[in-house]
């Protein structure tokens, strides 16, 4: 028995067991999805792996080679898009809301012309862009800066590097080019 | 003041007399998508050489046809492959125009493909209309030396042109052709096809060895 303020509790009550909390999910996910639990989350986002509050990722099955992309929307709730660009980890991530809807190896930046970092909106897009400076093909470019700089399609293997672009799989530069839109931010991060 | 002492002690009984909810965490699965996430990577860039410029232009396909919500070039399922075969791109395009696209930024030509909502335009952009190229399947193939070319000489008189009589002239010997020896390529030595060899043994070993490393 507690007193306080002249007043009497009651005993304390017995704490109540919660059940676990079950990881999030929407319904119509693919299988190949998995859902992060809070802890997960929180855990993932400190290391520096992906955004704070991500409710669920692409499975991968295991190292993504140059080339490879991912790429599933299906059924995700709609949300803001933001692009996630890993250079150190050579990984770009797309996340509609909180969940991850597509992912990729990318090739970036060499050195003395590195890619610019921080959260870049959209300025433009470009279906089938052509550079005249190094006379390079650059498909469906999503422009970051105004000096030329973009995320696009390009070919995607180990050791190569661009000149300040972020370059990833044609294919998957199509998918990405479909949904993003003027002003959605791609986040650079070395 | 001691009004204030006496509050916050009371607030402090209050709240270990009505305790802290325990929030139990779910274990389950979590090392799993740590794992994946941690796996995804191929690692950090180790060397690089820039992507070389002088490639055709891409064939951009429309996105109509395929599967919609599920592409993937995971290894046991098709892997996405990269359309044509150039090498990439590129960079920073000269001039800018204020807060806006590089000054040279115009869309293509008559597109069969949408045009992007919003993105300037210029008349007289050039297309594949007024050029022709050896290509295969639309895909514009770039072939440098082909196309003609004529050279040889000596000149071949027209159907029309009257043979003219030529005079005779007494036969002069000639000095024999000078002799040009056949070139011969350059054939590395056995003991510079080994070291060859031995060189990328060792590269490769080394790129193994720094990849294991990345991924401690």
């Amino acid at each position: 028995m507690l007193i306080w303020g002249g007043g009497v509790l009651a005993d304390r009550p017995p704490p109540v067991e919660r059940p676990a909390p079950t990881a999030p999910a929407f319904a119509g996910a693919s299988e190949s999805r998995i859902f992060l639990t809070a802890a997960d989350s929180r855990e993932a986002a400190q290391r520096g792996l992906i955004p704070a509050g991500t409710r669920s990722i692409l499975a991968s099955g295991g190292k993504l080679e140059f080339g490879q992309w991912l790429w599933d929307d299906k059924n995700v709730p709609a949300g803001a898009l933001t692009i996630r660009v890993d250079l150190e980890r050579q990984l770009v991530s797309v996340f509609s809301g909180r969940d991850e809807i597509g992912t990729a190896v990318i090739v970036y930046g060499i050195d003395g012309k590195e890619t610019p970092r921080g959260k870049l909106p959209i300025l433009g897009k470009a279906r089938d862009y052509h550079s005249r400076t190094y006379d390079a093909p650059m498909p469906y470019s999503l422009w970051l800066r105004s000096d030329g700089v973009a995320l696009h399609g390009s070919s995607v293997s180990m050791g190569k590097a661009t000149n300040g672009c972020i370059g990833v799989p044609v294919e998957f530069a199509a998918k990405l080019f479909e949904v993003a839109g003027e002003g959605d931010i791609v986040d650079v991060i070395a | 003041m001691a009004l204030a002492g006496t509050t916050a002690a009371s607030l402090a009984v209050l709240v270990f007399a009505t305790g802290i909810p325990s929030v139990v965490l779910a274990d389950g699965g979590g090392s799993d998508a740590l794992a994946e996430l941690l796996a995804r990577s191929p690692g950090a860039r180790i060397g690089s050489v820039a992507l070389k410029a002088k490639t055709p232009r891409m064939a951009i396909a429309p996105a109509a046809g395929e599967e919609p919500g599920r592409g993937t070039g995971l290894p046991g399922n098709p892997i996405a492959s990269v359309l044509g075969s150039s090498p990439g791109p590129e960079g920073p395009v000269p001039g800018t125009l204020p807060g806006g696209f590089p000054s040279d930024f115009v869309a293509p030509g008559p597109n069969p493909l949408e045009s992007v909502p919003g993105s300037p335009t210029a008349s007289g952009a050039p297309t594949f209309d007024n050029i022709s190229f050896p290509g295969v399947g639309g895909v514009p193939i770039f072939v440098p030396g082909t196309g003609g070319g004529g050279g040889g000489g000596g000149t071949v008189p027209g159907p029309d042109e009257p043979e003219t009589p030529t005079p005779e002239t007494p036969p002069t010997e000639l000095p024999p052709p000078p002799v040009v020896p056949p070139v011969v390529t350059p054939v590395p030595e056995p003991a510079t096809w080994f070291m060859l060899i031995v060189g990328f043994g060792a590269i490769g070993g080394a790129m193994r060895q720094r990849r294991r490393a990345a991924f401690v």
